[in-house]
Order: structure tokens, then C-alpha cells, then sequence
């Protein structure tokens, strides 16, 4: 890790919950800012390869009482479903729900307004949306 | 004395019984209903009924739910049939009787009249069946049209000696049973410790506004028995998908007369549609529906159809699917031409032995 | 991913296309029909979402499926050829509308114009469009067999239509009963395959699940085979394998696991069906392995390869009944590399190409396809 990342734009140039997706050494990876926080993620879903950052992005849905009738929100976990087999990945650690499958995430932070993406050891020199 | 080698436990959890005579069912009516059905009956049997003739020859059959166009189900129709001439003879250590023609009483379209029936039917199998012998345990049926009249009577006699279950065989609003239109039942089920069981037929009558297979009515009585498993799957992915069983955790269903067969790859589509249908079935929680089904359903072996030639094919195949030993329970049909128990075992995986003939039945019924 | 299938021959039993608008449809139309079809009562009864199974992401589609020119998803061809055809090197491409229940409408008379008019825009704008890799199926007015069979006799010498669809249940039957012995006697005659595809029953007011209507789309998709496996089987004793020995069945996106145990079942009560059904002279399953295939979807992926593999072998083997089906555009369609790479090697060959060219009576072998753009069928 070299603790630096590759600049990926301008925070501003992010809007809220729209998965922005940048080329990055080739490699197509998807970021988000959700709520005060940042998630990046590889845009091809582990089971067959699906273009992931195409598919619908919501809060995680879920019950407090397996006996009762509402569902409840989670806005702390933004999901990713995946625009083919509709599978869903939490994109705090790449977890599929009900199976192995993970989707490669990326730490991101925000310096001096500018978005960094760290794609770790084989870091990227550049970076373009 | 030596003791005799033990031999080991064998339940029968699918004897179909039924009464002779129509006769038999009209004693237990309340005096309204009983003059009800004395009036719609063929007229020498009426006649006789009400004290103006001799008693006809052949036995009453008539006023209460037949099928017109099928052949009638073939039962017991006695204790001392069902004792001496089965389970004596076959070793059979507990039985289960899940009605014949009974099994569609809950369905008769005159709904009052069916409420009334289904009371007449309990009362009916309470004394000619049950507390006698006690390999013999039987199941409390109901009007599921009307839930709350349902748990009323699951209430009613559910704690009787004998009652093994809840008998869900009519299907008479044509909603799979996991419906949340069935909570009374489930509910009362439930706080009786009383397993629900469903059986393959009970999609037939009329009122039912439904057929029993994918298509529209059957064409053959064949397919009708090899597609019998098609009502079950849709009956018993409406449990998990309605999360019954997170509302009532102890509750366990019983799914007879479709075979075993159909239930490894049906588990299979469940569990793969949950990943993508999660949303439908969030009350399911983080386990995939097959461990629900595990947990809670139990499948009986009967019909168990292959050909002769078939024996090692069939054991590789539910070998395939280790959770079908959980859910596996002996079941005969008799004397409908169902497995004997050396039959299923003989293609069975074999350490599913225990299980299927007596450990899965023990631990869903508590007879220990 | 998967393993390369580009110099394997790989025919697609299953690819749904679609008009991209009402209008585009209407176009071939009688005048008098175009009226009717204008009208809210003509098209199909308006579905809502709140009175259906709801769909994540609104659609069953693959939601990268859209062309970008707009329309239905599998409406256009240069999206279809560049998401499908060309990539995963598609010789072949049974195409098999989407869906393919609108002849199944509930006016059975405004059914039939619209059936003539999906088979002749189906030739005129994509199978003598210019991609030799393309071949239709028939849309058919199912509740009237005897237009149905006109149907058949009168679009289907095209020669790239290789079969009649037979899809969703207005008349609430079995395929084999008597009621749609024309529509099989014209395929027959005609040397077609008849190809049967799940869905469309509920749309069409026919029975879609045994006993009842599941409650939620997790439980219903779980049980959709089950009017497949009933038409099957009702097709298989009808006996019209007997009165029909070339006949074909190409059953589609019905799944295959449920096979040991329904044949094993059917088999074992041969003598109790042939007094019910005299003609059948043979074994159901005799009739599934010499006149049946089906085809690869949908793979029932939380059980894995190996435990489907195990259950097809147990059942001596399917390697010459499944045939490769992407089932484009549907949410959970599937390349043939990803197919094939489940396959044992002695398998892939007939479950890639060899299968559907004998259900369809073509040969096995690459189509060779001019780049040029402007080879290309005109996109309207």
C-alpha cells in the first residue's frame, strides 16, 4: 500500500448515491459518495462477469422482526445488485448476501478536495472517467 | 427367557381410513344437520333414516364430498381391518391416519354444512379410531374456508388422546396454505404443538377453483399421480416465503403424497431464487429456504415410483441431497399401492434407514 | 472466465427479440386490426406493477440490455448482435420473441392478426435481414388451433423458420390434449419442431401452478416449471409421438432436474398408462430420448454443477438432449463458454451445437459472417 491513490476527480464532481464509474490501468472501477462516505468497487460481478455499476444501488433492506410485516431500512449500507442474476453486494466489504461471492472494493478518501482511490500494490499511475 | 432380537421401530405416517357407510359420519351431526343431510340422501337410505323402511343394502354414499369421474380412494375402513390386517402383519409400530375421502369433507362447498362435518369427522375418528390402540394416531381435520372455525376446532380436539396433527387436505379459497390467510390455523397448530400436514388431492373438488397440477386438469390418472408433487411444492414454498416459521418456530408441516423426488432439486430452485428474490422473502432471514425446509418440513416417501431396473439410479440420485434424509418419513398409502418399508429402504442411501423409519416420524410427532 | 468456445459450432435455442414499440408491430397490421390493436382493450390487459409479482430492477431482463436507441430490450439487432451474436460466437440463433404470449391475448380474435403480422415483421426485419445466423420460431394464436394451424402452413416454408411456439395457456390444457391436435398435425406436416416455452399462463388466464398462486415472486419462480412438466408429460401420453414418429419437442427455459423423477415415476406405471392411453406402445421415457430436447436454462446455480451432473448422470445422461440457450435477454441468461465450462468434455460438442441441429434439422457447422456494417439488417 502506498497510502497515496490515484486521483480519481474533484469530491464536487461526485454526486450523492450515483456510482461514478472511472477507468483506472485499465481497469473499470466504480465510486460512490453515500452518506458522508466513500465506497469503490470493481465494476464486473464475480459470479459471471456482469458490467456490476449498471445495476440499481439502494439502502439494505432487511427485518428487525422476522415475525412481523415491515421492512426496515438500513441507510448505513448502501447495495449494489448486480444488472444480471439481480444478486446483491454490500459495498462496505464486497459481501454477496446468501453467498461466497465478493466484489473487489477499494479504500477511497477525500484530500484537499480531490478523490483518491487505493487500488493497492499494483497501484495505477493514471486515471480517467 | 432370552430377549427376542429388537427389531427396530417402523412408523406409518400415510394410512388413508374412511368410513363404510356415510352412515357412520351422519351419527355424529347435530340433530339439524343430520335431518339436512337425511333429507338429501337417496331416497331408500332416507326413508330408512327416518324410521319408514328397512336399512338398504348397499352402504350410504352420497350426500358427503365424492368425485364424480375418479375412482374412489382406496382406505380402511375399520380398526380391527387396519390393526389385523396391517399393522400386525407389516410391523408397523405407529400409523398415521390421514383420511381418505375425509380429506375433502373441509372443501364441501356449503360451507356451514362443511364446519359442521368436519366436527361430525373428528368426533367420528376420536371414537372408532383413536385411544383403543396405541399404534393409531390421527389428525384433527378442518374447514379451512373459515381459519377462525379451523382453530376453534383444532382447539377443540386437538388435545385429544390420539391426535397426532392438523390435517390440511381441501384446499377450499385456492391460497397455498402458507397464506397469511391460514395464521389461525397456524396459530392454533402451533400452541398444540401439533404438526401440519398436507396432502397431495386435496386440490380436486370443485369449489377448490384450482387445479392439482401446472397445466389444467390432468389428463391421466397417471400423470395425476406422478405430477401429485407439484400441489405440495406450491403449498410448501408458500411456508418459507410467508416466513410461517419465523412466526411460529416450533411449527413443523408434513408434506404427504407427493414422493420424495421432487423435493433436492425443488430446494435447489428455492435457494437460487433467493439470491435473487430476497427482497420477496426477507422474513427468511440469512439462512437460504432450504435450511428453513430442513428445519421444518418433512416429506413422505409415498408414492414411490421407478422402475425395477432403476434401484442404484435411485440411490445415487437422493444421495445427491443429504437434506432429504432430515425431511424423509416412511409413508405407505395403504392400502393404496404405496412402498412397503423394504421397498423405500431398499433404495434409499442406506444410512438413511433410521431417519426415514422412525427417527424423523419420532422427533416431528414426539413419539418416542 | 469460463473456457473459450470460438472455434466450437454453438447454436442458441433461445434468444427472445422483441418489436421495440407497439407501433413498430402495428406497421403489419390490416388496417381494421391496427385500429383494434390501437385500442386499450386490444393490447394485452395493462398489468400494473402492484397487481403482478413484482421484479427487481422492473424488469426480468438483464438490465445492461436496453439498447441505447431505446425500446425493449432484445428490440434492437446491432445491440443483440453486440451483446450475443458476436461475442460469444453464436453460429446460430433460434429467435423466440419476447415474449412470446402475445398470441396468447385474451381477444383470441384480434390474436390471430397479431400473430400473422409478429411472423411477418419476424422475416422481414431479421431473418431476411442479412445475418445468416439468425432463424425464428412461429408466434401462434394457441386458443384457436385450427388458425393456429393455418398459421403454420402459411409462414412456416420460410426457410430459416425452423419451428411453431407454443407458449402460455389461454385454454387452460395441457399441450397434449385433443383440442390442439391441429396445430401439432401442421408442424408435423410441415417438418417444423415444435418448441414449447414456459411462461405467459397467467397472463393468459390459464393455470400457472398446481393448487394455487404462490405469494411472492421467490416462490413462484421456484415452481414456473410446472406447466412445462405437465404439457410434457401430456404431450408424451397423448401418444402423438406415435402418430407423429419425426415429430420434435424443444422444450425451453423449463429447467431439466425435475426429469429422473417425473420419468422414473411415468416409467414405473407403463402398464397402468397403457389402459388409459393403448397407443403408447414404448416407455415415456423411449419418447423423451428420441423425440424431446430441452434446453440449458435456467441452471440451478446453489446447487452447483457437480450435484446437477451427478443427477443427470444418475438418470443415464442427458448429452443428447440439452441444448445450449443464452435465454438473452433475461436476467439470468448465460454465455456458452459459461455453460460449456460445467460440461464434461464429452458433452460439450452435442450440448453446444450437435443437440439443437438435430431438433431442428440443421447441419453442424460455422456461419460465416460478413462484418461490413452495412451487412446488417436496417435499423428502423
Amino acid at each position: 500500500m502506498d497510502g497515496q491513490g490515484v486521483d480519481v476527480g474533484a469530491e464536487d464532481e461526485f454526486a450523492e448515491a450515483v456510482i461514478r464509474v472511472v477507468s483506472v490501468d485499465g481497469r473499470d472501477v466504480g465510486v460512490l459518495r453515500w452518506r458522508g462516505g466513500w465506497y469503490a468497487m470493481r465494476n464486473i460481478c464475480p459470479h459471471l462477469g456482469a458490467p456490476l455499476c449498471v445495476g440499481p444501488l439502494q439502502a439494505f433492506l432487511t427485518v428487525d422482526d422476522p415475525a412481523g410485516d415491515e421492512i426496515v431500512v438500513d441507510p448505513t449500507r448502501p447495495m449494489l445488485m448486480c444488472p444480471w442474476h439481480r444478486w446483491e453486494f454490500d459495498l462496505s466489504t464486497g459481501q454477496s448476501v446468501g453467498g461466497k461471492e465478493r466484489v473487489k472494493t477499494y479504500p477511497v478518501r477525500v484530500q484537499d478536495g480531490r478523490v483518491l482511490v487505493d487500488l493497492g500494490a499494483r497501484r495505477a499511475a493514471t486515471a480517467g472517467a | 427367557m432370552p430377549e427376542a432380537p429388537a427389531t427396530p421401530p417402523l412408523h406409518d405416517c400415510f394410512v388413508r381410513h374412511g368410513w363404510a357407510s356415510d352412515a357412520e359420519l351422519l351419527a355424529h351431526l347435530p340433530a339439524g344437520w343430520r335431518e339436512y343431510m337425511v333429507l338429501h340422501s337417496p331416497r331408500a337410505w332416507h326413508d330408512h333414516l327416518v324410521g319408514a323402511g328397512p336399512e338398504p343394502p348397499t352402504p350410504l354414499t352420497g350426500p358427503i364430498a365424492t368425485q364424480p369421474g375418479y375412482p374412489p380412494v382406496p382406505q380402511v375402513t375399520s380398526l380391527a381391518q387396519l390393526c389385523d390386517g396391517y399393522l400386525g402383519p407389516a410391523g408397523v409400530t405407529r400409523a398415521l391416519l390421514v383420511h381418505g375421502t375425509g380429506l375433502h369433507v373441509g372443501g364441501v362447498p356449503t360451507v356451514r354444512l362443511a364446519v359442521a362435518l368436519t366436527r361430525a369427522l373428528n368426533d367420528w375418528t376420536l371414537e372408532r379410531w383413536c385411544g383403543e390402540d396405541l399404534r393409531v394416531h390421527a389428525l384433527v381435520a378442518v374447514c379451512s374456508q373459515v381459519p377462525d372455525e379451523a382453530a376453534t376446532e383444532i382447539r377443540r380436539v386437538g388435545g385429544a388422546a390420539g391426535m397426532a396433527g392438523v390435517l390440511l387436505g381441501a384446499d377450499g379459497v385456492s391460497k397455498p396454505f402458507g397464506h397469511p390467510l391460514y395464521d389461525p390455523i397456524h396459530r392454533a397448530a402451533a400452541e398444540l404443538g401439533l404438526p401440519l400436514v398436507v396432502v397431495a388431492g386435496g386440490d380436486v373438488p370443485l369449489d377448490a377453483g384450482a387445479y392439482p397440477t401446472g397445466a389444467g386438469f390432468p389428463q391421466t390418472a397417471v400423470e395425476m399421480r406422478t405430477l401429485a408433487h407439484q400441489s405440495l411444492a406450491t403449498h410448501a414454498a408458500s411456508f418459507l416465503g410467508q416466513g410461517v416459521f419465523a412466526r411460529y418456530p416450533d411449527l413443523k408441516v408434513l408434506l404427504l403424497g407427493g414422493g420424495l423426488g421432487w423435493v433436492g432439486p425443488w430446494l435447489w430452485r428455492m435457494d437460487t431464487n433467493y439470491r435473487a428474490f430476497r427482497h420477496d422473502v426477507l422474513w427468511l432471514g440469512d439462512d437460504p429456504p432450504s435450511e428453513h425446509a430442513a428445519r421444518h418440513l418433512r416429506v413422505g416417501t409415498h408414492p414411490f415410483d421407478h422402475p425395477a431396473d432403476a434401484g442404484d439410479a435411485v440411490t445415487e440420485y437422493f444421495a445427491l441431497e443429504p437434506a432429504v434424509a432430515r425431511m424423509a418419513c416412511f409413508a405407505s398409502g395403504h392400502p393404496g399401492a404405496g412402498p412397503s418399508a423394504a421397498a423405500a429402504l431398499g433404495v434409499l442411501p442406506g444410512d438413511w434407514a433410521p431417519r426415514v423409519l422412525h427417527g424423523n416420524a419420532e422427533e416431528l410427532f414426539g413419539w418416542a | 472466465m469460463g473456457l473459450s468456445t470460438s472455434r466450437s459450432v454453438v447454436y442458441d435455442v433461445d434468444v427472445h427479440n422483441s418489436w421495440s414499440s407497439d407501433e413498430e408491430l402495428a406497421a403489419y397490421l390490416p388496417r381494421a386490426a391496427r385500429e383494434r390493436f390501437a385500442t386499450a382493450w386490444g393490447r394485452r390487459l395493462p398489468a400494473p406493477a402492484a397487481l403482478t409479482y413484482s421484479r427487481p430492477g422492473g424488469t426480468t431482463d438483464r438490465l445492461d440490455a436496453a439498447p441505447p436507441e431505446g425500446g425493449r430490450a432484445g428490440s434492437r439487432y446491432g445491440t443483440l448482435a453486440a451483446q450475443l451474436l458476436d461475442p460469444h460466437g453464436i453460429d446460430r440463433a433460434l429467435l423466440t420473441f419476447n415474449p412470446g404470449s402475445d398470441g396468447a391475448r385474451h381477444d383470441a380474435e384480434l390474436a390471430i392478426d397479431v400473430c400473422r403480422a409478429a411472423n411477418d415483421w419476424l422475416i422481414d426485419r431479421w431473418l431476411d435481414g442479412g445475418d445468416p445466423r439468425l432463424y425464428g420460431v412461429l408466434m401462434l394464436p394457441t386458443a384457436t388451433p385450427d388458425a393456429a394451424a393455418a398459421e403454420i402452413r402459411r409462414a412456416g416454408g420460410h426457410p430459416r423458420i425452423a419451428g411453431a411456439l407454443m407458449v402460455a395457456n389461454p385454454l387452460n390444457r395441457p399441450f397434449g390434449h385433443p383440442v390442439y391436435r391441429p396445430i401439432i398435425e401442421a408442424v408435423a406436416e410441415l417438418d417444423l419442431t415444435l418448441v414449447a416455452h414456459i411462461g405467459g399462463d397467467l397472463r393468459s388466464h390459464g393455470t400457472a401452478f398446481a393448487s394455487a398462486l404462490p405469494t411472492t415472486r421467490a416462490d413462484a419462480f421456484a415452481l414456473v416449471d410446472q406447466p412445462a412438466v405437465h404439457h410434457l408429460t401430456s404431450l408424451i401420453v397423448s401418444g402423438v409421438f406415435e402418430e407423429h414418429p419425426r415429430l420434435r419437442l424443444l422444450f425451453n427455459e423449463c429447467g431439466y432436474t425435475w426429469l429422473p423423477h417425473v420419468f422414473w415415476s411415468l416409467d414405473a406405471q407403463h402398464a397402468a398408462l397403457r389402459a388409459e392411453r393403448p397407443r403408447l406402445r414404448r416407455a415415456p421415457s423411449d419418447y423423451l430420448r428420441e423425440h424431446v430436447w430441452l434446453s440449458s436454462q435456467p441452471f440451478d446455480s446453489a446447487a452447483g454443477a457437480k450435484k446437477v451432473l451427478g443427477l443427470l448422470g444418475a438418470f443415464g445422461g442427458m448429452e443428447d438432449r440439452l441444448c445450449f440457450a443464452s435465454d438473452y435477454p433475461h436476467h439470468d441468461s448465460e454465455s456458452p463458454s459459461q455453460v460449456a465450462s460445467r460440461l464434461p468434455r464429452s458433452w460439450r460438442d452435442g450440448v453446444l451445437a450437435g443437440n439443437a441441429a438435430r431438433a431442428l434439422r440443421w447441419p453442424v457447422e460455422k456461419t460465416i459472417v460478413e462484418r461490413p456494417a452495412a451487412a446488417r439488417p436496417v435499423e428502423v
